[in-house]
């Protein structure tokens, strides 16, 4: 069975349909649906939005004897953790609306989003099964998501590597060939200071010595730094609290921690088909058994994301051509 | 007047201690404003120890005066952690250090642990404009405060530095009612407790939308 949100009432999210589209010369749809507002520098990023209303769904999530007209309220919001801002835009009794959106490009950073729910406006008497406290959601529709900024490259699956000298950094172990760095995005340091690990781990040969040795050590690095980097991002996950939907920690986490973990989501929930449900899952095992569980699988999947194996069979190819040389 | 700047980019760990050391001027760029930075360094100057320690309870009094000093800048500069690198590594390097290095010589031998590091570097994330020495200040004064208490709320959020920390970064810390309800209610809370009340409205509002909630209907959900 997939993961899926538990509401602890009724509630039906097909009471609510939105569409958007751009009002504004230079906004561009890319391709994964959100909105480009950084490539044309814009004097106002304007979206025509239309939201439908289902009531008879919306009284469905209601106790007997209460109406939507009476007790429902609709509500636009805008979410951009970049741009240090939650707020409602726009609240409405019920029924369609048609409307629009204008957001100045000065104001914001990175991702914004833009949703519609449908909440009790006020407490209700508690009847088991129904939302009763104030602002409840009883349905809610994505409306829009726009980046203010260029998207960040995802880091996802792969690292960036610099070289170092760790004789010369006071912060690094001297004599050790890697370390693995928490920076604004983490990045593999190899030491410049051991012996022949340039010209070994930069070498571009596909064949002989060289490539066996550099291509094991890469192997054995990847493991080790990915081992760090996801045991990272599983602890940062345990902070959250437990009741935080999946969504806002995700959305919480650095935007890097949020990659790598949808990244390799299916890696370790390989019965989820679904990316999404995936990474769903990933977080509710994590938080569940205090990520102890998921860590025990963390070498089977790195070795199965990495196929660091590989490194492994040319050093076991290159030791075969050695012990068959002549002498 | 100081012109304002920002970083080409953001700075790493090793970047930032030779730039404290004065090994390092990476490449600027200019904000096209300027801002009268006195009011900021005279709180600084006052806040100092003769060892040039500061201590963490100058935080509720200094926060009003970083924001009212940088509150004209467009919101594109302020969300910019490249500007606050800037700001922490050139303007206040002594208040940064003072406020959390305090034991260190940035003259002498600038090695910083990684979470004094990161009061200078913060990041771009939620948490991050949380974790620069500046940018907490201004971002929490801005949430905070009001027409009718002025900066009341952020002295009692800062008397409590961990409930701060809990507002703060998280996602509902966004939204300015809330946070004022977290400050007005829980600052005199221990901290087991408010730290239990965040919890629950934690759990609430992952069903609730707390956008647009009264400041009862806040209260209600922390001390229920």
């Amino acid at each position: 069975m997939g993961w899926q949100r538990a509401y602890p009432y009724a509630e039906d999210d097909s009471a609510l349909v939105g569409t958007v589209s751009a009002a504004s010369p230079g906004l561009v749809q890319r391709s994964d649906g959100t909105w480009d507002a950084f490539s044309e520098e814009l004097a106002l990023a304007s979206f025509a939005v239309e939201v439908k209303v289902d009531e008879e769904r919306l009284a469905a999530c209601l106790p007997d004897g209460l109406s939507p007209d009476a007790f429902v309220e609709i509500a636009v919001r805008l979410t951009g953790l970049h741009s240090r801002q939650r707020r409602e835009l726009r609240t409405w009794e019920s029924g369609q609306q048609n409307f629009t959106v204008d957001l100045d490009p000065m104001e914001y950073v990175g991702k914004v989003d833009l949703d519609v729910v449908a909440r009790l406006k006020a407490p209700v008497d508690h009847v088991p099964g129904f939302a009763h406290l104030a602002g409840s959601v009883l349905a809610r529709a994505e409306l829009a998501t726009i980046w203010f900024s260029e998207p960040p490259k995802s880091i996802g699956d792969t690292l960036e590597v610099r070289w170092e000298d760790f004789d010369n950094d006071g912060g690094l172990v001297d004599g050790q060939l890697f370390t693995v760095r928490m920076e604004e995005r983490p990045v593999i340091l190899l030491n410049s200071a051991v012996p022949s690990a340039y010209d070994i781990l930069s070498s571009k040969g596909t064949w002989g010595a060289a490539a066996r040795i550099r291509d094991a050590v890469y192997a054995q690095i990847v493991h080790q730094a990915w081992s760090s980097i996801l045991s990272h991002c599983f602890m940062e996950v345990v902070r959250h609290d437990e009741g935080e939907s999946v969504d806002t920690v995700l959305a919480e986490l650095e935007e890097w921690q949020a990659q790598v973990l949808r990244a390799w989501a299916p890696a370790f929930e390989p019965g989820e088909s679904d990316p999404d449900l995936a990474v769903s899952a990933l977080v509710e095992e994590v938080r569940a058994t205090g990520s102890l569980v998921v860590l025990q699988k963390l070498p089977e999947a790195i070795q199965a994301n990495c196929v660091t194996i590989s490194g492994f069979n040319g050093l076991v190819k290159e030791f075969d051509r050695f012990q068959k040389e002549p002498t | 007047m100081t012109y304002l700047m920002r970083y080409g980019s953001g700075l790493s760990g090793k970047q930032l201690q030779a730039v404290l050391q004065g090994g390092l001027s990476p490449q600027t760029h200019p904000l096209g404003a300027d801002i009268n930075l006195s009011p900021m360094h005279r709180a600084v100057e006052a806040m100092r120890a003769p060892d040039g320690a500061i201590s963490p309870t100058s935080d509720g009094e200094f926060a009003p005066v970083v924001y009212e000093t940088l509150s004209d800048l467009p919101d594109r500069h302020l969300l910019d952690n490249r500007f606050w690198q800037w700001l922490a590594c050139t303007e206040f390097r002594e208040y940064v250090r003072g406020r959390w290095a305090a034991g260190v010589d940035l003259d002498v031998d600038p090695t910083l642990k990684p979470s004094q590091q990161a009061r200078f570097l913060g990041n771009p994330g939620l948490n991050g404009l949380g974790r620069n020495a500046l940018s907490r200040l201004f971002w929490t004064a801005r949430v905070m405060q009001d027409a009718d208490q002025g900066y009341a709320l952020t002295k009692a959020l800062f008397t409590k530095q961990d409930l701060a920390v809990g507002v703060v970064e998280r996602s509902f810390g966004l939204i300015p009612a809330v946070a004022r309800a977290c400050a007005q209610h829980l600052s005199a809370l221990p901290e087991k407790d408010h730290r239990a009340a965040l919890k629950r409205l934690n759990l609430r509002a992952s069903t609730v939308s707390l956008e647009g909630a009264s400041e009862a209907d806040v209260r209600a959900l922390l001390l229920e």
